[in-house]
């Protein structure tokens, strides 16, 4: 051990006296450990950190479906309660719905989410509140027609923290939500962590986050009459020693029973699946690649440390040698060999762990939308330990073949010539090359990927999605007077007369946030087997205005107006005699499906909204991609809002200039309609648009990140592998001079050597990026994972750049004195 | 019959070199001539300015002073291309270690100066041949000089020398390396090459191997002393 401290202190003198080196060392390891540590803080802190249950490798999520039908990761009611009376896996199995309410207030009411409940359920996720009591076991979780009880509410902390300022005298307060009249009275705080589970039928709700903290929980009652309907979705607790495949198939066999027993057609399908598989599935799509990325430049920052430390331990040959004459044994020359890589590995980890603090920052400030939960996301004692275990991979990664080479040492060799030149021989340089060729490979890959992606992010900034998202601002807006449509005529009547407004509508289904209902459409005189009639249609709810603010054009027909609305609100969905029409616009798509070139101006469709009104088709509007920007459009069927509202929906306000000047005055004016009215999610729609691929941006540019910082550690790279080549190769290039090679000669031998090298590299490269191309499909529009055109201008730019990095060490080359071939070795 | 025109011709070639601020007069003075077919060797101790004056011969360095005629024409001020350019046509180097490049095989190593020379590979191919044939080395032409022993080593560098037909052919301590039996053979290849007419200026410390040149020229300290 002390043999080895001194060899340490040796090692920390060296370094001392190489400053050049001992920076450009470290400065690399800390980047690729800075990188790599930070990547695994966010993968830790988004992928890793269960739920903050006991135990969370037992919950699992359950669902169940008919076998013919589309699978939608629910079940019905029905089943969770055959599943809760009968399956002996489970320690208990709970049914959650997601729900949304505004916590009504005098000034403006809140948008706040949570979850409805049964009573089991704070048992079987195992969470204690930090505050009161749960729900009582006592009111049970089913068959009961009591709502004693039902009138509680438990808060989220976050909720308790930002909204109540965190009271500890909360418990027992009434608090007044949407929707019911009854004030609520708080019975519990949950502690902070808590978030939604997976509910996925919810995700075309405006304002659905699974990825936020749950604001609140209520109880809720299974009523026996509504078994047969209801869908839920369940999560259960399964019992020690029990594996997610047995459980499934116990409620396999249990769901079977249930159904054969009703006379139900078709079998039934079940799955059990992780809660933290269900839950990670975006992020891991997303974050599993970029690890991979950044666990090549980690590979790169390490050939790079070796390929500088190899060279520097050949030059150090002489050194072993003599140690090795003086009698060290190979344990004290690999001792003496790997304190420097050690202490470099240090110093890295040191600023490595300093780095990834600050590259967590700038990732939590990139990524948008990109990465849910990133707030959870730390650099806390594990990432630090991981930047320090990667330092001391990266030391034995870099450090160990120069130090095994030590051990190798032949002293009478070493002290001849080798040791006297100080440079290296053909099989020494064969190996430098090998690891600059498998850096510009890493490289290459790396820089494909993020060509790709920056391909994709171009081709979707140029998209025209079918409408107008310049200078409109958009609010979910959700009033809580009851004068329900009163309120919304009014708005648009206060909003549309202030100065700079151009157009103002409400809209349910704005494009881009996921938003809007779909349902099946079925044509007046037209089989319900058709198979267009078996396509889902996305359906909008609009106010008139809407599309002359999002410059969406009628094809045909007209646009909504103010007086298609109901006569009679309470008979909405049967007709009665001499009833307003029940109108409806649909997009080409839907035109062209359900009526191929005939007009359909005047034809009546059938939705399943109202299946018994019939719905006139008044317009054709043109397409649009309103899902995605990436994804082709689909049928579209648009309702009049005025015949077909919706309790929390967008304000859409076209201006003349920048929207954001109107926010306040937008606001204010609806606050003049109604006090209480709850406006959040203020957006401009060129946000909405960006944030729909703020996932592709994000990987872009991390991904670009990665390559440029790949490709400068690779240049280097290539550049020491061809100096220290050009160094030890000084005597041939001074015996080809003196035989008569002009300077071109051997600028044109280094350069083809460097270009050797580098065709390998960058050869391999894209054999490996087109392997790994369907890593980033999913990412990718409008290029191909193999597009010829990236691939070939990426090779030729690395190529240009790297040849270029390798004219220096070439020019210096050709400045040999040939007097040096005199010189005996 | 008369006496032809000197082939290389030193006129008080001088070669100082400068490091910080002192001042090393490796050559003072020089001046000798080399006329077509001679054998002449340069001796003398080490640091006598031995290697200094074949470097200056063989155009690898120009003298700091004086005149050096190659042919008849003034060579010692010429730029860096045109003295690779002359180097390449009119001399032949023998090194003391070889200088065999390791990465290429001994046709190879033999074809570089004819290479960089522009010629076809035709006239490569003869012309290698042809000087393999002379040094006894054609079977070995697909080798690497690894593979060789020190004696046919340098039989392969006296091969690369003759490649180009040079004007002259400059050995610098050519036996260093070698020994003894191996030694012998070069010399004794040298001289075969010179009874068929090469012109051969070799550097060498051993008495025995300057005694097979026509005229010594004894140096030291950068002058000559005897055998101008």
């Amino acid at each position: 051990m002390a043999a080895f401290l001194n060899d340490l202190r040796i090692a920390l003198h060296a370094l001392i006296h190489k400053p050049g080196f001992t920076c450009v060392a470290a400065a690399t390891l800390a980047l690729g450990i800075g990188l790599t540590s930070a990547m695994f803080a966010v993968v830790e802190g988004v992928l890793l950190t269960p739920p903050p249950y006991p135990s969370p490798e037992r919950v699992v999520c359950l669902s169940a479906g008919k076998e013919d039908q589309p699978y939608e990761g629910r079940c019905p009611v029905k089943t969770w309660v055959a599943w809760h009376d009968e399956a002996h896996c489970f320690e208990s199995i709970a049914p959650y719905w997601w729900s949304f309410e505004y916590l009504i207030r005098e000034d403006g009411s809140q948008f706040i989410q949570g979850l409805d409940v049964t009573t089991n359920y704070f048992g079987l996720i195992g969470v204690k509140p930090l505050l009161g009591q749960t729900f009582s076991p006592s009111l049970g979780i089913m068959r009961s027609d009591s709502i004693a009880g039902f009138s509680e509410i438990i808060l989220g902390y976050d909720l308790w923290q930002k909204t109540f300022k965190g009271d500890p005298h909360i418990i027992g307060q009434a608090i007044h939500i949407s929707r019911i009249d009854e004030p609520l009275t708080v019975i519990g705080v949950m502690p902070p962590g808590l978030r939604f589970l997976p509910a996925d039928n919810n995700n075309n709700e405006p304002n659905f986050d699974v990825n936020a903290p749950v604001d609140y929980w209520r109880p809720v009652m299974v009523r026996e009459s509504k078994l047969k309907y209801e869908q839920c979705d369940v999560i259960g607790r399964l019992r020690p020693g029990v594996t997610s495949s047995q459980a499934q198939a116990e409620l396999a066999v249990i769901a079977g029973r249930h159904a054969r027993a009703e006379g139900v057609s078709g079998g039934v399908k079940v799955k059990t699946g992780s809660l933290m598989t269900l839950l990670n599935r975006e992020g891991r799509r997303l974050l599993l690649p970029l690890l991979g990325a950044v666990a090549l430049l980690f590979l790169i920052a390490c050939g790079n440390v070796a390929g500088l430390l190899l060279a520097r331990g050949l030059r150090q040959q002489r050194e072993y040698a003599v140690r090795c004459a003086l009698g060290a044994g190979r344990a004290q020359l690999f001792s003496a060999a790997i304190a420097e890589p050690l202490l470099l590995a240090l110093f890295g980890g040191l600023i490595g762990s300093g780095l990834a603090v600050a590259i967590v920052k700038i990732i939590k400030m990139i990524s948008g939308f990109a990465i849910p939960r990133l707030d959870m996301v730390t650099v806390g004692w594990p990432v630090i330990g991981a930047a320090f275990g990667l330092a001391f991979l990266a030391a034995i990664l870099a450090g160990a073949l120069p130090a095994l080479r030590a051990c190798q040492s032949d002293p009478a060799s070493a002290m001849s010539s080798g040791g006297r030149s100080g440079s290296i021989g053909r099989a020494q340089r064969r190996l430098l090359a090998a690891a600059a060729v498998v850096q510009i490979v890493l490289t290459v890959v790396l820089l494909i990927g993020a060509g790709l992606l920056l391909g994709t992010v171009a081709n979707l900034a140029r998209l025209n999605p079918g409408f107008n998202t310049k200078n409109i601002l958009t609010l979910s807006v959700t009033p809580m007077e009851d004068d329900f449509m009163g309120f919304h005529k009014r708005a648009l009547e206060r909003v549309s007369a202030l100065p700079g407004v151009e157009k103002a509508a409400f809209a349910w289904g704005v494009p881009f946030t996921g938003n809007k209902w779909t349902g099946l459409f079925t044509v007046e005189g037209q089989s319900d087997d058709k198979p267009a009639n078996k396509t889902i249609v996305s359906e909008r709810a609009i106010t008139p205005g809407y599309f002359d603010a999002l410059k969406m054009h009628l094809v045909i027909g007209r646009d909504f107006r103010a007086s298609d609305t109901w006569d009679n609100w309470a008979n909405k969905a049967i007709p009665a005699p001499g009833d307003t029409q029940f109108v409806g616009i649909i997009n080409q798509t839907m035109a062209r499906q359900r009526f191929g070139n005939a007009s359909c101006i005047g034809k009546i469709l059938y939705t399943q909204f109202f299946p018994k009104r019939p719905m006139k088709v008044i317009g054709v509007v043109e397409d649009m991609r309103s899902d995605s920007l990436a994804g082709n459009p689909g049928p579209e069927a648009y309702f009049c809002y005025w015949q077909v509202p919706a309790f929390t929906k967008h304000l859409l306000v076209k201006s003349a200039s920048d929207p954001r000047a109107l926010v306040a005055a937008v606001q204010h004016a609806l606050h003049s309609v109604d006090p209480r009215v709850a406006v959040d999610h203020v957006k401009t729609l060129d946000q909405i648009r960006a944030d729909s691929i703020a996932a592709q941006v994000f990987a872009m540019r991390l991904l670009a990140g990665f390559a440029a910082i790949g490709a400068v550690l690779a240049l280097v790279g290539i550049y020491g592998v061809i100096s220290l080549s050009v160094n030890s190769r000084n005597r041939e290039i001074a015996i080809r001079m003196a035989v008569g090679a002009q300077r071109r000669d051997v600028l044109t031998l280094v350069l083809a050597e460097s270009l050797k090298l580098i065709a390998t590299g960058v050869t391999v490269g894209i054999a490996v990026a087109l392997a790994l191309g369907r890593v980033l499909r999913a990412y990718l529009f409008g290029v191909g994972p193999a597009d010829p055109l990236t691939i070939i201008s990426v090779s030729v730019l690395f190529v240009v750049i790297a040849l270029f990095a390798c004219y220096f060490p070439a020019r210096r080359a050709t400045r040999t004195d040939p007097v040096t071939a005199l010189r005996c070795e | 019959m008369p006496t032809p025109a000197p082939l290389i011709e030193l006129k008080s070639i001088e070669k100082i070199f400068l490091t910080d601020e002192l001042e090393t007069h490796a050559l003072a003075k020089v001046s000798f001539e080399i006329r077509p077919g001679d054998y002449v060797a340069i001796s003398g101790p080490s640091g006598c300015g031995k290697s200094t004056l074949l470097a200056i011969l063989g155009l690898l360095d120009s003298p700091t002073g004086g005149r050096y005629e190659l042919r008849g024409e003034s060579v010692g001020r010429l730029g860096y291309a045109q003295r690779a350019r002359v180097r390449n046509r009119e001399i032949g180097f023998i090194f003391q270690s070889f200088n065999l490049i390791g990465d290429l095989t001994v046709w190879e190593n033999v074809a570089l100066p004819l290479t960089y020379r522009g010629l076809d590979f035709a006239e490569r191919h003869e012309r290698v041949d042809e000087a393999l044939a002379k040094v006894g080395m054609t079977a070995r032409a697909k080798h690497y000089p690894q593979q060789l022993s020190g004696g046919q080593q340098q039989r392969v560098a006296v091969a690369r020398a003759l490649g180009g037909r040079p004007s002259i052919l400059l050995a610098d301590e050519p036996t260093g390396n070698l020994d003894s039996k191996n030694g012998d053979a070069v010399m004794g290849l040298l001289c075969e090459l010179h009874a068929d007419g090469a012109t051969i200026c070799l550097v060498t410390h051993d008495p025995n191997y300057a005694r097979d040149a026509q005229r010594t020229i004894h140096m030291l300290d950068g002058q000559i002393i005897t055998g101008v």
